[in-house]
């Protein structure tokens, strides 16, 4: 069965989008652009599809082998589109987790965070060594299970999608309901911010129930507003410096690492992770500000 | 390659409406901005700012006899600690990371 690609349908919405949101930024003064970075986050964009193209391949290879392991037969019926979009959003929330808190996927996830701007040009600033970090092995399981490769392939499409409309600080809050369920803007926000009481926390990509389930929630706080980036912001636009950065810094500390268990923590541990000194990890810079936040009470 | 071709167009198409809509604002760091920037440096906790004539950057001392630089890039801006040594040098400051080897602060 030959599935449309629900990301290539949307890039005409996307543009028409931005283009509107530019001019709501002059008008209401709310949220904020810069050409430069519009610009990085376009052309990163622009690049992750070219590395997709180039990966499809291999990557349908992998799926197509591991489907033949597959424990049940699904059908290209509606509720298996549905279980599949359910349990796709459950691999990419257990993805996601991974990505912000093992460096190798941290890695290639960091791109889309490196902006410190939140706008819709942020939502396409996606990564161009997702292949390379493994980052499909978080998909493997649906495969194992019986979903057809294909299905996966549009369930994907239509959650990488929705996560769109969430990169905008136009939109305040959503109704109660929605914002219980489903991942917004305003929960978005917060998992783009580097305030210390937001670090690691709304992974969700549609529901944000992941969250709420798995202990990792934050609501958006009137009195804290996000500060967006990363803790070690870039000091450059450049996209390919934004795409390979945390790859040099790897292999820079792989390098220079003295003993197995250094190696394992550059690589396997934590973004910011350095021998013996957790200060510069999300934990870390989590604990210093709770512990300032108690001398100061 | 046609899509491809359409894609790049669009990207520069866009970046050229934000650049028109004014979108490259080079804001001035106060010292207040300045402090809080270097705030956002784990561990570093900054006492005071001496900002640069043109008022985009600033080297900020801290509360541990350490110093940090602000730096800016586009409308918002970038704090980094200064390596041990180079809070005394004039000239060009080497942060040892690409595209922060040759650091000034100020025209
Ligand atoms: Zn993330
Ligand atoms: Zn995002």
């Amino acid at each position: 069965m030959t599935l449309p690609d629900p990301v290539q349908l949307a890039v005409p919405v996307f543009v028409g989008l931005v283009l509107l949101e530019m001019v709501a930024v002059r008008l209401r003064r709310r949220g904020a652009y810069e050409w430069h970075d519009a610009g990085a986050s376009l052309a990163l964009g622009l690049g992750s599809t070219v590395a997709g193209a180039l990966v499809a391949a291999p990557v349908a290879g992998i799926a197509s082998f591991v489907f033949q392991f597959r424990l049940f037969e699904v059908p290209f019926a509606w509720w298996a589109f549905l279980a599949a979009f359910v349990l796709d959003d459950l691999a990419y929330y257990v993805f996601h987790r991974t990505a912000h808190r093992v460096r190798w996927f941290w890695a290639s996830h960091v791109v889309h965070h490196s902006s410190q701007h939140y706008n819709l040009t942020t939502a396409l600033r996606q990564t161009w060594t997702g292949f390379f970090s493994l980052s499909f092995l978080f998909r493997l399981p649906l495969f194992l299970i019986g979903f057809p490769p294909a299905m996966v392939v549009f369930v994907a499409g239509l959650n990488l999608v929705y996560q769109f409309w969430i990169h905008t600080e136009q939109i305040g809050r959503m109704p109660r309901w929605f914002e219980a369920v489903m991942n917004t803007p305003s929960h978005h926000r917060v998992h783009h911010a580097t305030n210390p009481c937001y670090l690691d926390r709304n992974y969700a990509g549609v529901f944000i129930v992941w969250d709420r389930l798995f202990g990792t929630f934050a609501p958006e706080r009137a009195d804290e507003p996000c500060r967006y980036g990363i803790v070690r912001n870039l000091p450059t636009f450049n996209p390919l410096w934004a795409a390979i950065h945390e790859w040099v810094a790897i292999g820079r500390d792989v390098l220079a690492a003295r003993s197995l268990r250094a190696l394992a923590g550059f690589t396997l541990g934590p973004p910011g992770w350095r021998p013996g000194d957790r200060s510069m990890t999300s934990d870390g810079i989590r604990a210093a500000w709770a512990a300032r936040a108690r001398e100061q009470a | 390659m046609l899509t491809f071709l359409l894609s790049a167009a669009g990207v520069l198409l866009l970046t050229g409406v934000a650049w028109a809509l004014g979108f490259r604002e080079a804001p001035r760091l106060s010292q207040c901005r300045a402090l809080a920037e270097a705030c956002q440096i784990p561990g570093f906790r900054p006492i005071a700012a001496e900002i640069a004539a043109d008022g985009r950057s600033a080297r900020v001392t801290g509360a541990a006899g350490d110093a940090a630089v602000i730096l800016p890039v586009g409308d918002r801006f970038i704090a980094r600690r200064l390596p041990e040594g180079a809070a005394a040098a004039h000239d060009a400051i080497d942060l040892g990371e690409p595209f922060l080897h040759r650091v000034r602060l100020g025209p």
